[in-house]
């Protein structure tokens, strides 16, 4: 009997998303919320979850990393700060994100982030290159709203990330939006699968078919590869497929391995993009939910997975994208739908 | 009579053959060996210490004197972590 971490040296990060509101000032084609208003939890239990965040990273002996988001984070700014302070006090969490639309960030508000501690980075959003194909997803103005608050958020030094949902109207501006982030001195390109859930599944034609997918990828693996000034996030299921020797591409989903997802209400899933819930963590703690929920053992075995995934190669940088199976055929174990191998 | 203490929970998990038991109250974790989880195993339900001895030296096929040994200190290290408790039923 060995006291110690269940997988010592395999993952340095345990990564909490944590909703703190689903309101927002937007309403995008393509989000994952449907729109419906959460309960949310006042301050006092907000730094009751962050302490237990802390708690749990520190047991687990791995660095606790946060992304603060929504809804539009920005719409309970008073806590957000309040939450901010307190995980610049805690000493086992690395570093947090904010990811936000930008709307809500102006001049002043780049200088109050810029005396955060363990602020990384700021995520916000743009769906193409082009101010027309954005509006249509994010409303309109909103192309505009994004590059003003990236501009603000630079003036004041903070880091700037940015993420594009890839659909077929936007796929083909990847290389046109690298270019843009460089010359707003972005930082880093996230690109993420359409997922047709809440508000998203008015988008479902959308959705790439596997052969429009392993073009895209295989175009940004070559962009990539060309040392651009933008850093392209390529640690996501199905970009090991492409250059299976590289270390720098794919990994496995990190549900069940190294994440949850806290929405506003306490309520945990296994990944914002997978809404099961598995337990709540103001009733139920991180402990019970991480070591008893039977969805991530079910998850974290890669002998239940179903279909081309089960016997894949690739087993131990991919196991594809359960929100993906999930959505596409009701089991979250089965065939990542838009795998090509 | 000895049993799992509350709150605790142990795993085979068939990808690495490897086994855990979790304290879902406190956060510990704790690796396992074979016999060890065998012995968590079977505190699942409330058993007395004699007649595990028994089923331990029968299931593992052991010489008694170093199967008793053996399962004595699996249960002491047990009773240490908090991961088994004595009842009275």
């Amino acid at each position: 009997m060995r006291k110690g971490p269940m997988e010592p040296d395999v993952y340095e990060e345990f990564y909490f998303q944590w909703h703190i509101t689903e309101r927002c000032n937007r309403s995008c084609k393509h989000c994952y919320q449907n729109g419906h208003p959460a309960r949310e939890l006042d301050l006092k239990s907000l730094l009751n979850i962050a302490a237990k965040m802390n708690e749990a990273s520190a047991m687990w002996g791995r660095m606790g990393t946060v992304s603060l988001t929504g809804g539009e984070p920005y719409i309970r700014k008073a806590e957000l700060y309040e939450l901010a302070a307190c995980l610049d006090r805690f000493d086992h969490i690395g570093y947090y994100d904010i990811l936000t639309n930008g709307s809500l960030i102006d001049e002043r508000e780049g200088a109050d982030l810029a005396g955060l501690g363990k602020l990384r980075r700021v995520q916000v959003s743009l769906e193409g290159a082009k101010r027309e194909t954005n509006d249509d997803v994010r409303g309109p103005g909103s192309f505009d709203s994004t590059v003003a608050a990236i501009r603000h958020l630079r003036a004041s030094g903070i880091e700037v990330s940015v993420m594009m949902t890839l659909t077929r109207k936007n796929m083909n501006e990847v290389p046109g939006l690298v270019e843009l982030l460089a010359r707003e001195g972005v930082s880093a390109l996230a690109l993420e699968r359409l997922i047709p859930e809440g508000n998203g599944l008015s988008m479902a034609d959308q959705v790439l078919r596997s052969d429009e997918i392993k073009c895209l990828y295989e175009d940004v693996y070559a962009l990539a590869s060309d040392n651009p000034p933008v850093r392209l996030l390529l640690y996501r299921p199905l970009f090991a497929l492409i250059a299976p020797d590289d270390p720098t591409v794919g990994a496995l989903c990190s549900a069940g391995n190294n994440a949850l997802t806290i929405m506003p209400d306490g309520t945990v899933y296994p990944c914002r993009r997978l809404p099961i819930p598995i337990g709540n963590v103001l009733e139920d703690g991180f402990y019970k939910i991480w070591y008893g929920s039977e969805l991530l053992w079910e998850l974290r075995d890669p002998k239940n997975l179903r279909g081309k995934c089960r016997d894949c190669d690739l087993l131990s940088n991919c196991r594809g994208c359960r929100a993906a199976a999930y959505f596409h055929s009701g089991d979250y174990m089965a065939e990542d739908p838009q795998c090509w191998k | 009579m000895l049993c799992l203490a509350e709150g605790v929970i142990i795993r085979s998990l068939s990808e690495t053959d490897q086994y855990y038991a979790f304290n879902t109250i406190t956060g510990d974790h704790f690796s396992l060996n074979d016999t060890a989880f065998w012995v968590l195993d079977t505190l699942g339900k409330p058993t007395g210490l004699a007649e595990l001895e028994l089923a331990y030296v029968e299931t593992f096929g052991v010489n008694r004197t170093m199967g008793v040994k053996h399962l004595r200190e699996v249960i002491a290290l047990s009773l240490e972590n908090a991961l088994i408790k004595e009842v009275t039923l």
